[in-house]
């Protein structure tokens, strides 16, 4: 008998989804901006179930609800919370607030299960639910052709990523015979398996290239930076944190599980992945004057930190649990920053960073919440910026890509100059207009939100480690009771294809 | 693998790819749209040949059957979905060329030389395998399944949200001209 209990945060969030696209419908939620806080106030709850339930592995292991399913749910329903109340500032502009809560809504529910998925199949599906509500997100602003842009470009690139995604999953199914992880560790090392071919190699790469464009890694990257200056800046806040957290939840999950022997191809794969999106994606901010398209850039190089620890080897605890910190935290940062973007483009219309200048004078305290986030994107201690990307670089040093480590911090010191330009703006110049701009409310109590965590994460890690580190070892259980336990899904899986077996 | 069957599998790919290029590269897309009809339909063959009868049958009746006809309707309510003027490709198209090729030919070295395992046992017959994939879809691969019914409502929504033009927050009733004229896109 299975136990459905641990599934409730997902039938929840479906609920949200139906429910806030029916209520979208009654004019009177519509106006009030209840749509956004039944959202928030949803996602609070099904983060709450979600601590609190269970750990299961239902279906033979074709989900695996454990501690590190758990902890990407922090992530992306703390993303889903946090832009759900800043939304309600905007839920006046469209007569389609209902769509954008559920969709959003829909999306985490995707991210999730790709940080729940125990094989291929429930991965794949996760991540095309979640990209799938995206393409339709990052086209809302309907008054702005950037944004129709966005939309297409965004539906273009992701449907091919998600090709090669299936190309990879295909021929690994085909080496393999089986699309669940844990099988596939044991069919690798068989001593008679034909493990370690070129062809899974093949696969392999296949799916870490398709994730790599959903983390928007060098030479992945071209759509984000178009995607994300035109999308509307609540729909990239969300795109750039927990789309590109779902991103690496896939990887961590397969990489972490799937134990490729002598996995020189895969990590010499991410060492490149790694390093050139550390120097493209710092070099290319450097020059940018639009506030967007720069905190594009630079998740493209945030996205390279990440790769660091995950190029030093998938296996280590310390790998998983840096990263899943530094997204957590990154997460709280960079909501914040399109956030302060969405402010700043709502009492300016502009999306330059120069919109920014004497934002001290004009709004005292967003200014200094903008210097907090741009603080921490810089790593620059006791934010949370900086324990994330200490903990992530020693990580990979560990592991022994101090080559890669010493490229970060080389490139760090480059970054740190275009975030202390935005810095420089906000506070060292005198703004032009020397009118106090008005700021929604929802917007503020948001990035106070993010600048809070920013700060607390930073202060007292300690929780957010010891989450980490459970989620580590959940990822890495290749028990063998679990194996014994998936054996079925292998005759069942021989149906959708007769010919092939391994 | 016998000349016969090899024979049958080299005829259904040329009929499943070469209409494909033409879907692509047709400057009308009611011309694209009806070029998928071969396509699908070599695709159905290459399940025939796999003997997955159900496969076989769900690929005739809902895409060469149902999905295409609901293509060209669309297509056909749609005016000016696709200019016939305008070129299909770039200037990197000889770029593009190149490096596909060059991908094929590197894919198909790696995976010939593979050694896939193949069984020589008798495929089942149609009843017990659609039994078999009935059972998998409500057992096993629920999950999957029940995904794939989220991610269509999200594609509807989607769908819905990119096509109307939205008029702020209080909609009024659509004046009859944006339904004549209603290109993808809104406004």
């Amino acid at each position: 008998m299975t136990d459905y209990r641990p599934l409730a945060p997902y039938a929840l969030l479906t609920i949200l989804a139906l429910a806030v696209a029916l209520l979208g419908t009654v004019p009177a939620a519509r106006r009030s901006g209840a749509l956004g806080w039944i959202t928030a106030i949803g996602a609070g709850l099904a983060l709450f179930i979600s601590s609190q339930s269970p750990e299961a592995t239902p279906w033979l292991g074709m989900l695996r609800l454990d501690a590190f399913s758990k902890a990407c749910n922090v992530i992306f329903l703390a993303a889903l919370a946090i832009i759900s109340i800043a939304s309600t500032a905007e839920e006046h502009r469209t007569a389609f607030a209902g769509e954008f809560y559920a969709l959003l809504t829909l999306s985490t529910v995707g991210l999730m299960l790709m940080g729940a998925s125990g094989g291929l199949l429930t991965m794949y599906l996760g991540l095309e639910l979640s990209t799938i509500a995206l393409f339709a997100l990052a086209g809302f602003s309907k008054r702005e052709k950037r944004s129709a842009e966005a939309a297409l470009k965004l539906l273009i690139l992701g449907s091919v990523a998600s090709a090669v995604v299936l190309y990879g999953a295909s021929i690994v199914y085909g080496v393999l015979g089986t699309t669940q992880f844990f099988e596939m560790s044991a069919a690798m090392s068989h001593p008679h398996a034909a493990g370690a071919s070129a062809a899974l190699y093949f696969g392999i790469t296949f799916i870490v290239a398709g994730l790599a464009f959903k983390v928007a890694a060098v030479p992945f990257h071209l759509w984000a930076p178009d995607v994300y200056e035109g999308a509307p800046s609540l729909v990239t806040a969300f795109l750039s944190t927990a789309s590109k957290a779902g991103g690496f939840a896939a990887l961590l999950r397969f990489l972490g599980s799937v134990q490729v022997p002598e996995d020189r191809t895969i990590s010499t794969l991410l060492i490149v992945l790694s390093a050139i999106s550390m120097i493209v994606g710092n070099l290319s901010a450097l020059s940018q004057k639009n506030f967007k398209r720069m905190l594009g850039y630079s998740g493209v190089a945030q996205s390279g930190y990440i790769l660091t620890a995950l190029a030093a080897g998938s296996a280590t605890s310390k790998t998983i649990s840096s990263a899943l910190m530094y997204l957590l935290l990154y997460a709280f940062t960079n909501v914040a920053a399109f956030l302060v973007a969405q402010a700043i483009h709502d009492a300016t219309g502009s999306d330059q960073i120069s919109a920014l200048r004497g934002l001290h004078r004009r709004r005292p305290t967003l200014a200094f919440c903008a210097v907090v986030v741009m603080f921490s994107l810089g790593g620059i201690p006791p934010l949370a910026g900086f324990v994330g990307k200490l903990y992530l670089f020693t990580a990979a040093w560990d592991g022994g890509q101090r080559c890669l480590v010493l490229i970060g911090a080389l490139t760090s010191v480059a970054a740190l100059y275009y975030y202390l330009m935005v810095v420089r703006q906000i506070y060292l110049l005198d703004p032009e207009d020397d009118r106090k701009i008005t700021v929604a409310p929802a917007i503020v109590m948001a990035i106070s939100l993010c600048t809070a965590a920013i700060l607390a994460i930073g202060i007292y890690p300690r929780p957010f480690v010891t989450m980490g580190e459970a989620a580590a070892s959940a990822v890495q259980v290749t028990s063998v009771a679990h194996q014994r336990e998936a054996a079925p899904v292998v005759a069942a899986s021989d149906v959708s294809s007769p010919h092939l077996r391994p | 693998m016998d000349t016969a069957s090899l024979l049958v599998f080299i005829s259904l790919g040329v009929l499943t790819l070469v209409p494909a290029l033409f879907v692509v590269n047709s400057r009308s897309i009611v011309h694209a749209g009806f070029w998928l009809l071969p396509c699908f339909l070599g695709v159905a063959g290459l399940y025939a040949a796999l003997e997955a009868h159900f496969f076989f049958v769900t690929q005739l009746l809902i895409y060469a059957g149902a999905i295409l006809v609901l293509v060209l309707f669309a297509l056909m309510l749609t005016r000016n979905a696709m200019n016939p003027t305008e070129s299909q490709s770039n200037r990197l198209k000889p770029v593009a060329a190149l490096v596909c090729t060059a991908f094929a030919a590197g894919s198909t070295f790696i995976l010939v030389k593979h050694p896939w395992a193949i069984t020589t046992d008798t495929p089942k017959p149609a009843g017990v395998q659609t039994e078999a994939l009935g059972n998998a879809l409500i057992q096993n691969y629920a999950v999957p399944f029940e995904v794939a019914s989220l991610l269509l409502l999200a594609a509807l929504i989607g769908a819905i949200v990119l096509a109307k033009s939205d008029r702020g927050p209080v909609p009024e009733p659509a004046p009859l001209a944006d339904l004549t004229s209603g290109t993808a896109g809104g406004e």
